[in-house]
Parts: C-alpha cells; sequence; structure tokens
C-alpha cells in the first residue's frame, strides 16, 4: 500500500499514470487539467466529485482514499452514500395511472413497465454503477392450470449489462432465484453471490455480485417479480432499499391484466435447462413468429405481433421442459 | 417538440396523440442512441474536451429529456436545461432527474415557436434534435431565436433526418411514402413533392441564414437489418412510432383504417423475415456564433 500523508499525495501517485489519470478525468466527467489542478492544491473538489472521485479511483487504494479525504477538514464532508430519495415519486405514480388510462391494449404493458424501469434504474443506480433490472413473467398455465416457467421480458441496464436485455431474455424455473421468489410470493436477495453460502437457488452470471427479486402481486395471486442484479456486493441488503423495490414492485403491477396474475398454489416450476441450451433453440424464433403471423394472416383471428409472439414461446417452452434433466449446477441463475 | 402539446396550437397537427408510450419511447430511443453512437455528442471525437469550457446547455423540443439526462451525468460541471411544449413530457423528465438525484438538469415548458424566456447570449451550446413537428413555416424563426440565446463563441446544433429509414420492406416503404406525403399535405416538410421530409436539406442554409459561422456536418448511418444488433430494438422503436402515427395517417387522408390495419401487418412481418435490410440516416449540422 502506498505510504502518503493526504489524499492529493495519493491521487498524484495514482495519476502519475497517464493512462488512469486520462480514465480517472473522464469516469468524472472533468478535464485532467482540473484534476491536476486538485492533487497541486490550485482548486479543491466539489461535493459530488468527492462521491465520484472516491468510485473512479482503483479498488486497492478505495479505503486508504477515504480515510484520507475525511481527515482532510477544509473540504466539505463526503456526502452519505444512502443518499437516494426513498419515496416513490408521485409523479411517476400519475404517470404510469395516465398512461394505463390512455395507451391502446398493444402499448400498455410495454410503457408501463418500461416507466417503472427506468425511473428505478436511475433511482437506484445514480452513478451508473452496474445494474440490470428484469420482468420476470409467469408462462400461461398447461393443463390442470399449472405454472411450470417464468421469461424475462422488459429488461433495462447500466454498463456493464446491455442497455436493453430484451434480445437476451431466457426462461427461468425452480433453478432460479426469480423462481424461488415467485413460487414463495416473497421477496429473497443474496448478498453476494461470489462468496455467500446460501440455500436460496442461484447461479452467479457474469458481472453479476448481488441479486433481489420482488414478486409481482395482486389479491396475493402472483405474475411474475421483479429481478434486480448489481455488480456492488449487499446492494440489496439495507431495508430502505428492500422497501422502495417493494414499491416500484407494486406500481409495475398495474402494467398486467387481473387475468395474468395466478394463486400460489399453481405455481409448479420445472428445472429448466442452461441458457446455453435455451439459446439453442432461439435460433429461428423471429422467423416462427413472422410464420405464425403469416398461417393466420388469412384466418378470421390474424395473428398479431404479441399473439404470435407468445404462441411461439409456447412452443419454445415446451420443447425445453421436456428435454432430459441436466447436471443442475449448468441450471441455474438468478 | 418531439412529444403532444397537452393544450396547444399545435395539437390538431402533430403525428402522436397517446403521449405515454411516446414518452418511453423517446427515454428508450436516446438510451439506445447514446450507446450505439457512443454518447450525446458522437460527432466529436472527444466530447469532454468539447464540452470542458461549456457551463450552460439548451436543449429544444426536448420530449422525455433523454439527451438532457445522459449530457448532465456525464458532465456534472454542466447545468442542462430542457424545453418542451408539452407539460406532460417535461413532468416526465423532471421525474428522471430528480429520482436519478440529478441536480445538473432542469426542464421548463416552453414552446419553441415562440419567443424563448431566455437571455441573449447565455448558451454555450443549443441542441434541437427532430424539430420537424414545429413545422416547416416556423422553423427559421426558430433557428434564428436560438441563434439569439447562444452566446458568442458557442454552438447551434441540429439534428435531423431525411426518410426515417430506407428499407426493403414493400409495406414498410409504402408506410414511409404515406408519412411523407402526410407531412408534405399538413406543412410539416421542406420537400416540394413530399418524396422526402426535405429537413436534412435545409439545414446548413437555415444555420448560415441567422448569421452561424463554421458550419460542419456529420452524417450518421445506423443500420438495423436483420441479423445485426441493432434490428430487435428497432423493431421496437420503428414498429412502435409507426403505429402511433397511423391516426395521424388518417387525419391527414392519405389512407384509411382498413389499408393501414393490412399494411402494419405486412410490415411486422417483413421486418421479422431473415431477408430485412433497412438503413437510418441522420444527419448533424452545428455552426458557432461568431465573436463581436
Amino acid at each position: 500500500m502506498q505510504k502518503t500523508s493526504s489524499w492529493s499525495e495519493l491521487l498524484k501517485h495514482i495519476i502519475s499514470n497517464s493512462a488512469e489519470r486520462e480514465r480517472i478525468a473522464a469516469e468524472i466527467g472533468i478535464s485532467t487539467i482540473t484534476l491536476s489542478r486538485w492533487v497541486n492544491g490550485e482548486s479543491k473538489p466539489r461535493p459530488q466529485n468527492l462521491r465520484q472521485l472516491l468510485i473512479a479511483v482503483p479498488k486497492q487504494y478505495h479505503d486508504q482514499f477515504q480515510k484520507l479525504l475525511e481527515e482532510d477538514l477544509s473540504l466539505p464532508s463526503l456526502p452519505p452514500e444512502e443518499n437516494l430519495p426513498q419515496e416513490l415519486p408521485l409523479t411517476l405514480v400519475n404517470e404510469v395511472l395516465a398512461t394505463r388510462a390512455s395507451a391502446s391494449d398493444q402499448h400498455r404493458f410495454w410503457a408501463i413497465s418500461r416507466q417503472v424501469l427506468q425511473a428505478l434504474l436511475r433511482h437506484l443506480d445514480p452513478q451508473s454503477l452496474g445494474m440490470a433490472i428484469t420482468v420476470v413473467r409467469c408462462m400461461p398455465p398447461h393443463k390442470y392450470g399449472k405454472i411450470h416457467s417464468l421469461r424475462e421480458s422488459v429488461g433495462l441496464g447500466n454498463a456493464p449489462w446491455e442497455s436493453d436485455l430484451e434480445a437476451k431474455a431466457v426462461f427461468l424455473g425452480a433453478e432460479s432465484l426469480a423462481g424461488y421468489a415467485t413460487s414463495l410470493g416473497r421477496l429473497c436477495q443474496i448478498g453476494d453471490l461470489r462468496t455467500e453460502p446460501t440455500l436460496l437457488p442461484a447461479y452467479q452470471t457474469e458481472q453479476e455480485v448481488s441479486a433481489i427479486a420482488c414478486p409481482v402481486m395482486y389479491a396475493s395471486r402472483v405474475a411474475g417479480c421483479l429481478l434486480l442484479s448489481s455488480t456492488q456486493p449487499d446492494y440489496f441488503l439495507s431495508q430502505a432499499r428492500q422497501e422502495l423495490i417493494r414499491n416500484y414492485t407494486n406500481l409495475l403491477a398495474v402494467a398486467f391484466e387481473p387475468v395474468e396474475f395466478y394463486p400460489l398454489s399453481f405455481i409448479e416450476l420445472y428445472v429448466l435447462p442452461s441458457h446455453e441450451v435455451q439459446r439453442s433453440y432461439f435460433a429461428g424464433f423471429r422467423q416462427q413468429i413472422a410464420h405464425l403471423m403469416r398461417e393466420s394472416a388469412n384466418t378470421s383471428h390474424p395473428l398479431s405481433v404479441i399473439e404470435a409472439e407468445q404462441l411461439a414461446w409456447q412452443q419454445v417452452e415446451q420443447l425445453l421442459l421436456h428435454l432430459p434433466p441436466q447436471h443442475p449446477t449448468n441450471n441455474a441463475r438468478t | 417538440m418531439t412529444t403532444t402539446p397537452e393544450s396547444s396550437k399545435n395539437e390538431s397537427g402533430y403525428f402522436i396523440k397517446d403521449s405515454g408510450p411516446e414518452l418511453t419511447r423517446l427515454l428508450e430511443r436516446e438510451r439506445f442512441f447514446s450507446r450505439i453512437l457512443g454518447g450525446p455528442l458522437p460527432e466529436h471525437a472527444d466530447q469532454a474536451r468539447f464540452v470542458a469550457s461549456f457551463q450552460h446547455v439548451l436543449d429544444v423540443a426536448c420530449g422525455s429529456g433523454g439527451w438532457v439526462l445522459e449530457l448532465a451525468q456525464r458532465y456534472p460541471h454542466l447545468e442542462v436545461v430542457g424545453i418542451d411544449i408539452d407539460p406532460r413530457a417535461v413532468r416526465y423528465a423532471t421525474t428522471q432527474a430528480r429520482t436519478g438525484t440529478l441536480d445538473n438538469a432542469s426542464f421548463r415548458v416552453m414552446d419553441a415557436t415562440e419567443p424563448l424566456d431566455f437571455p441573449n447570449d447565455f448558451f454555450d451550446l443549443v441542441n434541437a434534435r427532430f424539430l420537424v413537428s414545429i413545422g416547416a413555416a416556423a422553423m427559421p424563426g426558430t433557428i434564428r431565436e436560438l441563434f439569439r440565446i447562444t452566446r458568442p463563441g458557442g454552438f447551434v446544433r441540429l439534428t435531423e433526418t431525411e426518410d426515417y429509414s430506407i428499407t426493403t420492406g414493400p409495406a414498410f416503404e409504402k408506410l414511409s411514402a404515406m408519412f411523407l406525403q402526410a407531412e408534405k399535405l399538413t406543412g410539416f416538410s421542406f420537400s416540394p413533392t413530399g418524396r422526402t421530409s426535405g429537413q436534412t436539406v435545409v439545414l446548413g442554409r437555415l444555420l448560415r441564414e441567422v448569421g452561424c459561422q463554421n458550419i460542419q456536418r456529420k452524417p450518421t448511418v445506423i443500420e438495423w437489418s436483420a441479423g445485426t444488433d441493432e434490428h430487435e430494438p428497432m423493431i421496437q422503436h420503428i414498429g412502435m412510432w409507426a403505429k402511433m402515427i397511423q391516426p395521424f395517417l388518417i387525419r391527414a387522408g392519405v389512407t384509411t383504417q382498413e389499408e393501414s390495419d393490412q399494411l402494419y401487418r405486412e410490415a411486422d412481418i417483413e421486418m421479422l423475415s431473415d431477408d430485412f435490410c433497412a438503413l437510418m440516416n441522420l444527419l448533424t449540422v452545428w455552426g458557432q456564433k461568431p465573436e463581436p
């Protein structure tokens, strides 16, 4: 560890590497000249810059840097990490209800679910540290009304995830955190997928460190869940954040039709094959939708894209549910 | 004016009435554009350097505020303001800024065709994209006003599309042609025939006429053919936008409900086909206000 007596000295050491200097300046959104001025004592960072600086310095210096910042009494105090507003914004609630009142059947789920996710992503990850949020929906029931799998639908992310996650959607089942939370109708979270021994079903996807799944409920019935992943450990541990996620999920429930909610006793999830296996069954998926639409074009009920897509998903689900079982460690994910 | 005014002189003319889904789509579009183009000012190789000395930036007809939010988040030293005629859009954008605790982004309700409530020579950069919906007749006056509020040495930046997308889908192309005709019939087009929107071709002249110098331009082409990463997201954006303009096409008298329903179904199938090819063309033109 570098022996230094002040944060500026430590920063000077870090940015003596020109690539690091460029990276840190770019991440904070300032010029390298401003960075040099801070180091030379010619100017001081603003409170919001302090928090950004702390995030931008290499991880091995984080704790030392924070301690030195706090020791420098000439600086404004470091803003608290949990400075997020904890309430659901009333304007968002109004917008969602206005959309529900006016949007066509075709656009309502698309619009409301994205409205909720856009706001939640900004709310929970304002610094873009890395988060993915996905709406996970129950697949329509099979014989005797039972639900055997869930499917990822609308999803938004900040890097390292893609900004739109829908193209990468897969089926989830009993092996997943989403499946577990949906089956129980209860919020479930995992603080650190890298190290934490847990009895909850879960599998760490690339870059994912912590995760939470919150069921989407209506009249004690469930339609699926909201699944969040973060690059940070214990990101969903605080009660305040869990409460906020619960509130956003309750608002998301407005996007669903009442018939999409099922009694918990109807949720009987299977273990689904791994992503890789699933993806091999998604090849030609778009063409299958086009085919179903063409086939129905001259019937009394031509299928819309949404209807054809749902039918195509159900066909793939049938194939996946009847594959021979795999080794469980290859199957799971959050 | 990318969104539907709740009550304004333009209400009868605007393309889209159902503004909830449209505001959501606009924000998604900004996230998508920013990702594939590499930021809110992709024409500059070093965007951070370009804005390093700036303080005040304005986005005109900001819709749900995606461009403002992106710029404000990337560059905290900037004060970024968005204006839109639609109070619902401004509320939507403000909600996004507040939930993200972005205190350097703000939004105001303002009509871009009227004198703007900002002082002379104030902004370092004034940005306006897809201004088509203010109408061709209003455009020169609006650009003059944007020039007035730009500081000497500051920039006015305009981005438009000429034909939305060129594709190999017969139904998609027929709908595009209908839309361009509807724009022409309702006074939103600069084209003498309605074959294109005529927007990009006049941008340089509009900036020169108000006194901008050092005018530069950067074309951007987004391929969203089947098999590209952009295919799926663009189907969502263009497909949704296309359906939301259906009432506008019918109001303008270029199609009927039955005919357009059939074309939309065919266009949906075309876009999903293996051999579907599509390009979206954008042109950004920017000029500088001369120093005294």
